[in-house]
């Protein structure tokens, strides 16, 4: 009986082993083709965003992605600005943190990528600083937010609240009335990034 | 000897209105609610489900004889949470705005009632074909409630339809309605509205026997 018992027990694992195999199979196949667009797409929404805020500095050209950077071209395909992912240490919430730099090497800006938990999901964004004087731009790349009320935390009359203020931003600028869950991890973000630029030159002992 | 099998036509029906996932059957009204806060967001999630039901159906309805039934729920539930998964990554892929505005509600999928209740009440139990038009006709019922319901909901809530202005300029927009109050209420309202449009389908067709 006991036998019976071990021996059906074992035959549903394997049954259930194989099911699982069969989806896994499935997914892995699924994840193998659409992965690499997946990382593209990525790429793509960052250089939009990155041209959003440095466009209008150059006549609106844009930015493309070449590899793991990203670069402005002028009209004969020349690189005028190109940004590449610093490596240094990172804050909470904190996904990449990117250096502009002209076509001779100089350092132009820091570009933070920041992704605070918001009402419903991860706000993606991006806090574009420059050292001496504060934040240059704010951009928010995708959010989840309720449609008419935490989407206003993309519109430039709130992102325009943040320009060239410094730390510290937290009761600086006021949250939006009736989606203060939306626009408070955003305001706290943008300090997080002015944060994280000023560990990475301290570390660096100001050279850059 | 009669052949009691309901046409095509009859079981397409049957899914938009008489026994529509979500406006009859009230099942899955958590994502209904959540997700329907403009037509785009409702139909892309209608879409969505739609293609796990017909993938999840087809699947159990081939292993339904391999499924073993002391843990059949634990198999329909890995089967349909690789195929969510399988949808998710291709949306992202294929379809990043729509990946953007759906976000957390695509993976919530793998806990919506209807996929299951389909899965064992009407997958287990027949072929691979029927089972395939059976997630269709639900999933066409349930992407049409959804529709319907974000739409009302994006006029009303934002003054705009598929993200064009579609009311008068003065026209002031009543949040309310991209609230989950205003889901409710919006669910409500078209329920009562199936039902009275039942209810008189119900008595001319009494009046004509």
């Amino acid at each position: 009986m006991q036998q019976n018992n071990t021996k059906q027990l074992l035959g549903i694992a394997l049954r259930l082993l194989i099911i699982c195999t069969v989806i896994a199979t499935i997914v892995a196949f699924v994840n193998y083709v659409t992965k690499d667009k997946i990382e593209l797409n990525q790429k793509i929404s960052t250089a939009e965003a990155l041209t959003g805020i440095y466009g209008s500095d150059f006549n609106g050209a844009k930015f493309t992605v070449e590899g793991d950077s990203y670069v402005m071209k002028d009209e004969n395909g020349n690189v005028v600005v190109s940004c590449e992912e610093a490596d240094c240490e990172k804050k909470p919430d904190v996904t990449n943190l990117y250096m502009l730099r002209d076509a001779d090497g100089n350092a132009l800006s820091f570009c933070v990528a920041i992704s605070p938990m918001g009402f419903k999901d991860k706000i993606s964004m991006l806090v574009a600083i420059n050292p001496t004087v504060g934040v240059k731009a704010v951009k928010i790349v995708s959010l989840s937010e309720t449609s008419g009320i935490g989407t206003k935390v993309q519109e430039d009359d709130f992102l325009d609240k943040f320009v060239d203020k410094s730390s510290p931003i937290v009761g600086n600028v006021d949250t939006i009335s009736g989606a203060t869950k939306s626009s408070k991890p955003v305001i706290g973000a943008v300090e997080t990034a002015l944060e994280q630029v000023a560990l990475y030159t301290n570390s660096k002992g100001g050279a850059e | 000897m009669t052949n009691n099998k309901p046409t095509l036509k009859a079981r397409l029906f049957e899914g938009l209105f008489d026994k529509n996932p979500i406006l009859v059957q009230l099942l899955g009204t958590c994502p209904t609610l959540a997700t329907t806060t403009s037509l785009q967001n409702g139909f892309g999630m209608g879409v969505s489900a739609m293609a796990v039901l017909i993938l999840s159906n087809l699947l159990i309805s081939l292993l339904r004889k391999f499924i073993p039934k002391q843990v059949r729920i634990a198999a329909y539930i890995v089967i349909i949470s690789g195929f969510v998964t399988a949808v998710e990554l291709l949306i992202k892929a294929y379809l990043p705005e729509l990946d953007k505005s759906l976000g957390l509600f695509i993976p919530l999928i793998v806990v919506n009632c209807i996929i299951l209740a389909r899965a064992e009440a009407y997958a287990s139990k027949n072929g691979p074909v029927d089972s395939m038009l059976d997630g269709l006709f639900m999933g066409l019922g349930f992407t049409f409630a959804l529709s319907l319901l974000g739409a009302i909901r994006e006029i009303l809530g934002a003054g705009t339809l598929l993200g064009f202005n579609v009311m008068w300029p003065s026209y002031k927009p009543m949040l309310i309605f991209v609230l989950p109050a205003g889901a409710f209420l919006t669910l409500g309202c078209l329920i009562a509205a199936v039902n009275a449009i039942q209810n008189y389908a119900k008595k001319k067709s009494g009046g004509k026997q």
